[in-house]
């Protein structure tokens, strides 16, 4: 390949006399091209790979919708079109009361999100605008990090620790005030909407934090110093500049907090009580679609009855994706219904000064600028013309007045900070108390003991944990990648269509994708299995994959790839030798946080696995809401190991993501 | 100054250039580009217009013209760059008998016989400094360690940074200096063994000291490889060209190609009235 010595080129062309050609000039070895080889066989497989990839990603999507529609098609097409606001409750005829399940679903989620929203809000404007710099990276990281706490978690410590906590002070207090007592009313149970809503903001909250948090840290510098330039304080800048910047993002960060709550099934049925009657007090029981279709489903008959229940989830799915749909456009910054885009910035942009009380100066008062009080020593440019010596000063004790509103809002922020933290540090804390005591290496390495049998471990759920996760991984990660290679190497209508699709799907509640699996996988094996968990897991997992890995291999520079393929590389050498490396860590984060949320799913297993003691989540579910206290250790027990794993996965993702910032030192 | 004879039919004219495809062509004089009529569009906006040039053999062939003129474009439709950023391109570019837009031609054909460096230094930053310098030769298929590393080798030696280099080629190639990183991007193009170097304003990321360097590396380089240089630097231009094309928009905003010939009586006496207006205005 090297040839050696004097090319001919070489002394074909003498030095030029003006330059000296310096010590290095002088090697006249050459080198020779290698011969082009053909097109090797990877490079002829990638393109047709990325629609294999594609492909296998969109039939998921159609899968999902397909067997929810054909699943459900028998109960809409008996009682259609009444089925979706039927409010008749007999299982034997297969009226599962969709409205009241609906309404119910409404009020709880309106609830969360009513708790959550302001609190969110207020912590995100703490953690962006208010609290110093490191103190905030801290707080922000550990909140995203419980973003990834499974909601199994979250259900069992409402159930055992909140649960009798309200019935005896919570809910009695509530009634017992005026005005909103009413809403209150009725004997306290505990398990109620107002719990679920609880169960259901602590939930969302890390999501909500973070989403809003980074809409709020988007906002350039340039229009916060342009603010304090002008003498605004803090809460001046946070309130008439960043907030209205920041609008369509934390609006955003709210629908997909709410699409997220939408669709929350287990947790939710752990706590709320399940009885579908139209809610007549928030402290007594309700029911939701979700909580609906995870007590329902197991015993549902084939049939009319099961495809009833699967008619609550198609309502379920339905209404979700409107909901995601509706956040996906908000945070485009334009409405899909809107002819033309919004401005960016409706409230920031509106001139102040047209507002009467700012036009009219008033001199000697602090927010007025006096007319003509020109100090002497500066001259006035207009002077012989007559009334024309205009010159602003600025009235004494401006901007020494206090600001109490602001301070007030301030300390509502910080309030709202802490008020986000300590529901979910108290959760952590008491998951490790309750389980401390629990643990032991005999827990960690027996196997689960059948039902009714003192003593046992949870080794079983956790290696079955292990293999349903390996085995989602399998599936979902060459899908993962490879559709998302699709999305970047196919820009156009197909590509968009199917990136729409991810966001769809990644919206879509796991106990419908539940249901999917099996309606695919179990029905046709006639029998849960490993492989229907998994496969639920994975579909799950794919949506989320596609979209953060084609955002890693979109970061790597088109110079990069030009270099390469200026050196006579192929598409496919191209994206393995460049694309791929250089957004290694982007992809290992973004498939690792996919990991840790399929980890702490429990809805997806609930129809798909042989046994509970197949998976943590499941046997937290089963042994928590039983009433021994043993069950119940070992509950805590498993989820504290639930907790650990979930938590790692999600550090380790962050540490991988921040990688690359440390290297390019 | 030029000891070799000007490919004679349309120098920087219009019409047919160069022997007609497949017809034997020497080795070592002669045409080693040949465009003929190209025009780059990016939709309906052109950007390059009928441009037909003759790049000679082992030598080295400047375009200057003002920025945004459309010099990049032109250099990037040689190696056919512009297949993935939307570009479509007109006309003929033959690499010495390889019809670089033909039906049957491979981009990565083309690409493995001319080595490309870019505005910025852009070395893998996932690939250590020996990796980078055979990464072409890797994407060829070679995969013989001895022939990588003499490659390697003569490569770093020619890019003139054998010497500070060779005790850490492992290192990651992001912790070279810039005028260094850019170096390594030549040796990286070069180990390829390209027929033609396109330099697409390689000094502009640079210091002066860093420039000095990289401009004796492309006289240097001339002897062995025909080099094609974009620069808006006329004093650049007149320091290391052999030939200078001069490329100006038109009143349309379009580029095109106005003057090209022998460096020195283009810089000093050219004949279009163009761009002797721009020629003064920038070098006088």
């Amino acid at each position: 390949m090297v040839a050696v010595p004097q090319a001919e080129g070489a002394l074909a062309r003498p030095a030029k006399a003006a330059l000296s050609l310096g010590t290095w000039g002088d090697h006249l070895q050459v080198l020779v091209a290698p011969a082009p080889r053909p097109a090797g066989r990877r490079t002829r497989v990638y393109g047709p790979a990325t629609w294999l990839g594609a492909a296998a990603f969109a039939s998921a999507v159609a899968g999902v919708a397909v067997s929810i529609a054909t699943g459900s098609a028998e109960a809409f097409a008996r009682y259609s079109p009444s089925f979706a606001w039927s409010s008749s409750y007999s299982p034997g005829t297969a009226h599962y009361a969709t409205g009241i399940l609906v309404v119910g679903t409404v009020v709880t989620t309106a609830l969360a999100l009513l708790l959550a929203a302001p609190v969110g809000l207020g912590a995100s404007i703490a953690l962006s605008e208010l609290v110093p710099g490191k103190l905030a990276a801290a707080a922000s990281a550990i909140i995203e990090l419980l973003a990834a706490v499974p909601s199994i978690v979250v259900g069992l410590w409402a159930l055992l620790v909140l649960s009798p906590l309200f019935a005896r002070d919570v809910e009695p207090f509530l009634g017992s005030l005026p005005l909103v007592g009413r809403a209150f009313g009725g004997p306290a149970y505990g398990p109620s909407i107002l719990l679920a809503a609880v169960v259901l903001a602590v939930m969302t909250l890390p999501t909500l934090v973070a989403l809003a948090r980074s809409a709020l840290a988007a906002v350039p510098r340039e229009d916060r110093e342009g603010a304090m330039a002008l003498g605004a304080t803090r809460w001046q800048v946070v309130r008439r500049v960043v907030l209205p910047a920041a609008r369509p993002g934390v609006k955003a960060a709210v629908t997909l907090a709410l699409g997220r709550v939408l669709g929350e099934a287990i947790a939710v049925a752990m706590v709320i009580g399940n009885s579908p009657v139209w809610p007549r007090s928030l402290s007594g029981p309700g029911a939701t679609l979700g909580s609906a279709i995870v007590n329902q489903f197991a015993e549902a008959q084939p049939g009319l009855q099961r495809s009833a229940v699967i008619g609550l989830a198609a309502v379920l799915f339905l209404l979700t994706v409107a909901v995601n749909v509706a956040g996906q456009s908000l945070r485009g910054g334009r409405r899909l219904w809107a002819s033309r885009p919004r401005a960016s910035r409706p409230r920031a942009s509106r001139p102040r000064a047209s507002r009467p009380r700012a036009s009219r100066p008033r001199a000697g008062r602090p927010g007025a600028y006096q007319r003509g009080a020109c100090s002497p020593s500066l001259p006035s440019a207009g002077a012989g013309e007559g009334g024309a010596d205009l010159a602003l000063v600025a009235p004494p004790g401006l901007g020494t007045r206090r600001r109490p509103r602001g301070q007030l809002a301030q300390g509502g922020c910080t309030l709202a900070l802490v008020a986000c933290g300590a529901p979910l540090v108290a959760l952590v804390a008491y998951t490790v108390g309750r389980a401390a005591p629990a643990l032991s290496l005999g827990l960690l390495v027996h196997p689960v003991a059948p039902f009714g049998v003192p003593g046992g471990g949870i080794s079983t759920a956790v290696v079955g944990s292990a293999r349903l996760l390996g085995l989602a991984l399998l599936l979902a990660v060459p899908v993962g990648l490879l559709a998302s290679l699709f999305l970047y190497e196919h820009p156009g209508r197909l590509a968009a269509v199917l990136r729409c699709s991810a966001d769809v799907l990644a919206g879509v509640p796991s106990i419908v994708v539940g249901i999917f699996a099996f309606e695919a996988v179990v029905r046709p094996l006639h029998r849960p299995s490993d492989l229907a968990a998994s496969a639920a897991l994975a579909v799950l997992m794919v949506p989320v994959m596609v979209r953060a890995n084609e955002e890693a291999v979109r970061s790597v520079p088109v110079e990069l790839q030009e270099a390469a393929a200026a050196l006579g590389a192929s598409r496919w050498q191209v994206v393995r030798r460049v694309v791929l490396p250089g957004s290694l860590p982007g992809l290992v984060a973004g498939n690792l946080l996919a990991l840790a949320r399929a980890a702490g799913e429990t809805a997806p297993l609930l129809f798909t696995l042989a046994a509970p003691s197949y998976a943590m989540t499941m046997l937290i579910y089963t042994l928590g809401t039983q009433p021994f206290p043993a069950a119940q250790h070992q509950a805590w027990a498993t989820a504290l190991v639930l907790l650990v794993v979930v938590l790692l996965l999600s550090a380790l993702a962050r540490a991988a993501a921040w990688y690359p910032t440390r290297r390019a030192q | 100054m030029t000891p070799l004879a000007w490919p004679r039919p349309g120098y920087g004219q219009l019409g047919r250039c160069g022997p007609a495809p497949g017809a034997a062509t020497s080795a070592t004089s002669g045409a080693a580009l040949c465009l003929e009529g190209v025009t780059v569009s990016f939709g309906a906006h052109v950007a390059v217009r009928d441009v037909t040039l003759t790049v000679p053999r082992h030598q080295v062939t400047t375009l200057v013209g003002p920025s945004g003129c459309g010099k990049t474009t032109l250099l990037r439709a040689v190696n056919r760059l512009h297949d993935r950023d939307g570009a479509t391109v007109q006309g003929r570019v033959l690499l010495g008998d390889l019809d670089v837009y033909g039906a049957g031609t491979r981009a990565e054909a083309v690409r493995s016989r001319v080595g490309m460096v870019f505005q910025k230094p852009n070395p893998f930053p996932t690939m250590s400094i020996f990796d980078n310098v055979v990464s072409g030769l890797r994407f060829a298929g070679v995969r013989k360690k001895p022939v990588l590393h003499q490659a390697a080798e003569v490569a770093l030696r020619q890019a003139a940074l054998w010497d500070l280099v060779k005790d850490r080629l492992g290192q990651p190639a992001t912790r070279l200096s810039g005028g260094q990183q850019q170096r390594l991007c030549i040796a990286r193009a070069l180990a390829v063994g390209p027929e033609v170097l396109l330099m697409d304003e390689p000094c502009s990321a640079l210091d002066p000291i860093a420039t000095a360097k990289v401009e004796q590396l492309i006289v240097s380089l001339a002897r062995r490889v025909t080099v094609v240089l974009v620069t808006h630097n006329m004093f650049q231009a007149a320091r290391v060209s052999d030939h200078v094309a001069v490329v100006l928009m038109a009143p349309d905003r379009v580029g095109e190609l106005v003057e090209a010939g022998p460096a020195r009586q283009v810089l000093t006496s050219p004949r279009d009235p163009r761009a002797r207006q721009y020629l003064s205005g920038h070098a006088g």
